[in-house]
């Protein structure tokens, strides 16, 4: 019993971060209709980000616990989203009205050279980075369950950001351009929505949460690698996909049941560890073909 | 037709471009220079080099010099193979040092074969990489394979330190679960069935081990045997840890490095090794300390990590059998293989020579513990190969 | 500009079709085919820095002079399309004298094998991408197929290789039908997405099912093509001259690659070619048309995928050893970038862009770990300056016929003029 309550920890600490990715994702789609490869790298950003800053930090003297965590995080979501806006600007605004294929081809290749840069200009890039870990290395112990600080952190930040996704997306303006354009863009930009500004914020905000999930990886495997971006897109974007891509909660939903299937599959199949990401591949196939608009299928559009 | 008749001169002028000098001869590395393995990598390729230069400075080759041409398979097979078949095909080429990664021996030895290229496998754990267990003659090693590795590590856990609830964990790789395969089969042999109350597979470049661990954990294992590479053991270590699992996690080849202990931190402490290596101080004659000196004078940016050693020893091998071969009938690469089969060599590792099958005639097998952020050698094979005798 | 290149020297070409001496195209198209192998050997070959900065440098001044002399570009296009017959046949022979030339370098024969296998793979994708516009980004699973099946038949049952080749296409085109399915359903960068699914997923299969692939070990000791006695792993012995035994690989994938080609060019030009061009410019429209979108898609899959079966077998007889990590995600992009880069949809330019991209790799292995990152700008790149590739496709030919055009003209205006009367009185 207990070992199934540890096992819902495990899952729900990696579905906040799944959460968050997803998160970008949808948004992007949302807005742009814009398959976004390079999102994932912009995670690894976040972690790699949080590293530099760290060490930055510590030259500095910083080495207290929870200041360096909260300076981590903002660095890097802030940092984030500047790059986020940055691609946007860069790659994706001239082939914005060019085919669906271009624009595709275009993320791929902006998630290469994200990746590769930092593999070759940050210092032993192509090593896996050991990520600090400020925290105690403190548990609480529920019975025979074991958690620890980082931990309830996560789950509790992951929580806090999608609820204030949920008031920028439904109280301010700034939402309700988002939603607007996200529905026709056309009718947005007569109703007098700036869609540049509009998409170029969406970056933002979608690639500070992509760069605050590559916090809390961080914090968690306490590890990083350069290609730790290209697993977590695929991930992120399932999860997106199962909760409807351009549909906000389901996002956030999917990140959370995705994280559990992962879990519930190496839990009780044998040899699941070894297949998991094939279910997962699977799971994304399966959902685009036959339920593309997600498993809370809302009214919205069908995929194409 | 000027234009013309320019490209044609220039292509035949290219062509008839002499390749280098003849008294030149060509050693060939095929190592992970770059990619997930390069800590390893880099160490043997300065190793090797470093013998390389210490042979041309010492003066026995006389006017004959040694260069090596460097080869990154960048932890992938097909650059493994396309290097194997670039070396072959270059006719200055003498001789190869390859690979580190099992799963690359496997795949090169019969395209060194077709070429007839003399290759010492460095690392190459996995048996089927080298003779008996396929004939291509050109293959020697200096390190033992994985049966006999793998014979020590399992009679240290099972009747040295007589774990009796060893859970297994392969990532996966040829490498690893031949490595697992072989653990459990003379565990079994000497301890029985029971000893093993599990196996599991994860993937390689899989970063979460928790749920896995979870799982584990109720069934309180004593020792956590784990075959597979630096990454993963790292992760995994950290993540058994935190979960509380505190057995200790023994793995071998792919993990024992100075890297490891660096990423994983204090949770690093406790996890064993077995290695066909010893500590710098333990080598014959001083030979290891020798090394270790001139390695660091010769002010290379990385650390010649565990392989290192055995990197140099293969240099020392070919630049001896080609001092042999250039006084006596000329060097060639047949000339080279019959020296390989036929010579005595003093190398850092000790003297010997191949066997029929191609393997070293010394060896040396150590288990090592992680005790206080530093590997600790706990015991090492006598002399004969037969036992493992305690360190102090 | 190509396009306008090409029609001024076939409006030249229409009036001065007397002054065509096949001598004298015949020197020209030689000269060229000449110069390019030339380069490519020299490109190859020379070691020293000073040396091929050198070389670098004439190319590049080469590359501006011919953007510069429209005469010449006339003349040179003039001569090749006038007879692309003469062209292909002197091409044919320049490359079954490449491995004469190179006789005393198996490493550059080996490259020219591979290069040509290549060629095939990119082609495959060529039809998928290029012709029928489906992105397919999980390439790498049909290399595979074909790979696996043809060394597994060959190892386990004995069959011939050239049977295994065959057999390795038609396994390939089985997985490209399996994906055609969900393909279907869904459009544009989802159907991207999975692809990309497929890929990731069919490679950890291949990983782990060790009854099927032998997992991350591998299949060793796959064995060579033999023609009668003679097996591929000998020297080839051509009575005045022996060529190592790369030459024999060589022989056949480049006789595989002018296969490919050729049925890359009749299928662009047959009606299913022209269907494809449909559902690839307006899927809609051409449903309305009646194109059989359904049917024409599944083709495209199991075509591309066909050649890339082939490809991939003919990789693994060659090579004697394949794994996983042979096709992988990264491989699928290499292949998709040798399209896209080349020109998709174009015959020729995918052909560049293959060699171009086995080339150049071995050529600069100092450099490679920057690969990844030289494919990431240049597809960004391209997609925003140049989305065509190098060598776009060309648009379908259609003589100029004045007359009808005129014929049309009048037709066409004077059912202007009664609309506009129509218009007027009412």
């Amino acid at each position: 019993m207990e070992g199934w309550a540890q096992q819902l920890i495990n899952a729900a600490t990696i579905g906040g971060m799944y959460t968050l990715v997803a998160i970008g994702f949808t948004l992007f789609f949302g807005v742009l209709g814009l398959i976004n490869f390079a999102h994932g790298e912009v995670f690894m950003l976040g972690a790699f980000i949080a590293l530099f800053a760290t060490r930055a930090l510590q030259g500095f003297g910083l080495t207290a616990g929870w200041l360096l965590v909260i300076a981590m995080f903002v660095i890097a979501s802030v940092c984030c989203g500047v790059i986020g806006m940055l691609t946007e600007r860069l790659a994706f605004k001239p082939v914005r009205n060019s085919p669906m294929l271009i624009m595709l081809i275009t993320s791929l290749g902006v998630s290469f050279l994200l990746r590769e840069s930092v593999k070759e200009f940050f210092p032993e890039g192509a090593n896996p980075q050991a990520f600090p870990s400020p925290y105690m290395a403190g548990v609480v112990h529920l019975g025979g369950v074991v958690i620890n600080y980082t931990q309830i952190a996560l789950i509790a930040i992951s929580i806090i950001l999608v609820a204030m996704l949920y008031l920028l997306v439904e109280r301010t303006w700034f939402g309700r351009s988002m939603r607007a354009t996200a529905e026709d863009r056309d009718a947005a930009r007569m109703m007098g929505v700036d869609i540049d500004r509009v998409i170029r914020n969406s970056f933002f905000v979608g690639s500070a949460l992509g760069g605050i999930a590559g916090v809390m990886n961080g914090l968690y495997y306490l590890s990083i690698r350069f290609d730790m971006g290209w697993v977590m897109a695929i991930k992120g974007f399932t999860a997106a996909v199962l909760g409807g891509l351009g549909n906000v909660y389901g996002a956030a939903v999917g990140g959370y049941v995705l994280a559990l299937l992962e879990v519930v599959i190496v839990a009780l199949v044998p040899q699941g560890s070894q297949y998991k990401d094939v279910f997962v591949f699977l799971i994304l196939i399966v959902v685009l073909v036959l339920r593309p608009s997600g498993i809370f299928a809302r009214s919205a559009r069908k995929a194409g | 037709m000027s234009i013309r008749s320019i490209w044609i001169a220039t292509t035949v002028a290219a062509l008839c471009m002499p390749k280098a000098l003849a008294a030149e001869y060509g050693l060939a590395t095929n190592l992970p220079l770059t990619g997930s393995w390069a800590n390893y990598g880099v160490g043997m390729q300065n190793s090797f080099q470093l013998a390389i230069n210490q042979a041309n400075a010492s003066g026995d080759l006389g006017a004959n010099k040694l260069r090596l041409i460097p080869g990154d398979n960048a932890g992938t097979a097909t650059q493994a193979v396309n290097l194997a078949t670039k070396a072959g095909a270059d006719p200055t080429v003498m001789g190869a040092f390859c690979c580190w990664a099992s799963e690359f021996g496997i795949a090169t030895h019969s395209i060194y074969q077709r070429y007839n290229l003399p290759v010492i496998l460095g690392g190459s754990n996995d048996h089927r990489s080298s003779r008996p267990f396929h004939s291509d003659a050109v293959v020697f090693r200096n390190s033992p394979y994985d049966l006999i590795n793998m014979k020590f590590a399992a009679i240290y856990a099972a009747e040295v330190a007589k774990f009796n609830r060893i859970y297994l964990i392969d990532d996966g790789s040829a490498f690893g679960r031949t490595q697992v395969d072989e653990f459990a089969k003379v565990v079994e042999a000497k301890a029985g069935k029971d000893v093993l109350i599990g196996r599991e597979s994860i993937a390689q470049g899989e970063k979460d081990f928790t749920p896995l661990l979870t799982r584990i954990k109720p069934l309180n294992p004593d020792l956590i045997y784990f075959g597979g590479r630096i990454i993963e053991a790292s992760l995994m270590r950290q993540q058994m840890v935190r979960l509380g699992l505190t057995a200790p996690m023994m793995t071998s080849g792919g993990t024992f490095s100075e890297t490891y202990i660096k990423i994983t931190g204090d949770s690093a402490e406790g996890t064993l090794a077995s290695f066909w290596g010893l500590p710098m101080a333990s080598y014959p004659e001083g030979r290891g300390l020798a090394f270790e000196k001139a390695y660091k004078e010769a002010k290379f940016n990385d650390p010649y990590e565990a392989f290192g050693p055995m990197a140099y020893a293969a240099g020392e091998v070919f630049a001896q059998a080609i001092e042999a071969t250039a006084k006596s009938g000329g060097v060639t690469r047949e000339n080279i293989l019959k020296q390989l089969n036929t010579q005595e060599f003093n190398t850092l590792i000790g003297n010997f020579h191949f066997d029929k099958n191609g393997m070293p005639s010394v060896i040396h097998i150590a288990i090592y513990e992680i005790k206080g952020g530093r590997w600790k050698m706990l015991y090492q094979t006598d002399p004969s190969g037969t036992e493992l005798v305690k360190e102090d | 500009m190509p396009e306008t290149d090409f029609i001024s020297a076939q409006l030249a070409d229409n009036s001065a079709a007397d002054r065509r001496n096949i001598l004298y195209d015949s020197i020209i198209i030689g000269a060229v085919l000449i110069a390019l192998g030339a380069l490519f050997v020299i490109g190859m070959s020379v070691e020293r820095l000073a040396i091929f900065a050198g070389f670098v440098a004439g190319i590049a001044a080469l590359g501006v002079f011919y953007a510069r002399a429209t005469k010449l570009r006339h003349v040179i296009i003039g001569a090749f399309s006038a007879h692309p017959t003469l062209a292909v046949v002197l091409l044919v022979v320049l490359l079954a004298a490449y491995p004469l030339a190179l006789s005393r370098d198996p490493y550059l024969i080996h490259i020219g094998a591979l290069a040509a296998i290549y060629v095939v793979m990119a082609l495959g994708l060529n039809i998928t991408l290029g012709y029928a516009g489906l992105l397919d980004i999980g390439f790498a699973v049909y290399y595979g197929a074909g790979a696996y099946a043809s060394a597994q038949l060959a190892i386990h049952f004995g069959t011939s290789v050239w049977f295994g080749l065959l057999a390795g296409g038609l396994s390939a085109s089985f997985f490209g039908y399996l994906v055609a399915w969900p393909a279907l359903r869904v459009h544009d960068h989802y159907l991207g997405l999975v692809t990309l699914g497929y890929g990731l997923m069919m490679n950890l299969l291949a990983r782990n099912l060790y009854f099927l692939t032998n997992g991350t070990d591998g299949v060793i000791n796959i064995p060579a093509p033999s023609i009668g006695s003679h097996i591929f792993t000998e020297p080839l012995n051509l009575g005045w001259i022996t060529l190592p035994f790369q030459a024999n690989f060589y022989y056949v994938a480049v006789s595989l690659a002018l296969l490919t080609a050729f049925i890359n060019y009749r299928l662009g030009q047959s009606k299913l070619g022209r269907a494809w061009d449909a559902i690839r410019e307006d899927e809609i429209a051409a449903r309305c048309s009646g194109v059989d979108a359904r049917s024409v898609k599944i083709l495209a899959f199991s075509c591309g995928a066909f050649f890339g079966g082939i490809g991939g077998a003919t990789y693994a007889h060659m090579i004697g050893y394949i794994s996983p990590e042979n096709f992988t995600f990264i491989e699928s992009i290499t292949i998709l970038v040798m399209v896209v880069l080349g020109g998709a949809g174009n015959i020729i330019g995918v052909t560049i862009g293959a060699v171009a991209l086995v080339a150049l790799p071995e050529r600069f292995r100092e450099f490679d770990h920057l690969r990844l990152l030289f494919f990431g700008g240049a597809l960004v790149l391209l997609m925003i300056n140049r989305p065509e590739g190098l060598f776009p496709r060309r648009r379908r030919r259609r003589k100029l016929q004045p007359d009808k055009v005129a014929a049309l003209l009048a037709q066409a205006s004077n059912e202007l003029v009664k609309a506009t009367e129509i218009a007027a009185r009412s």
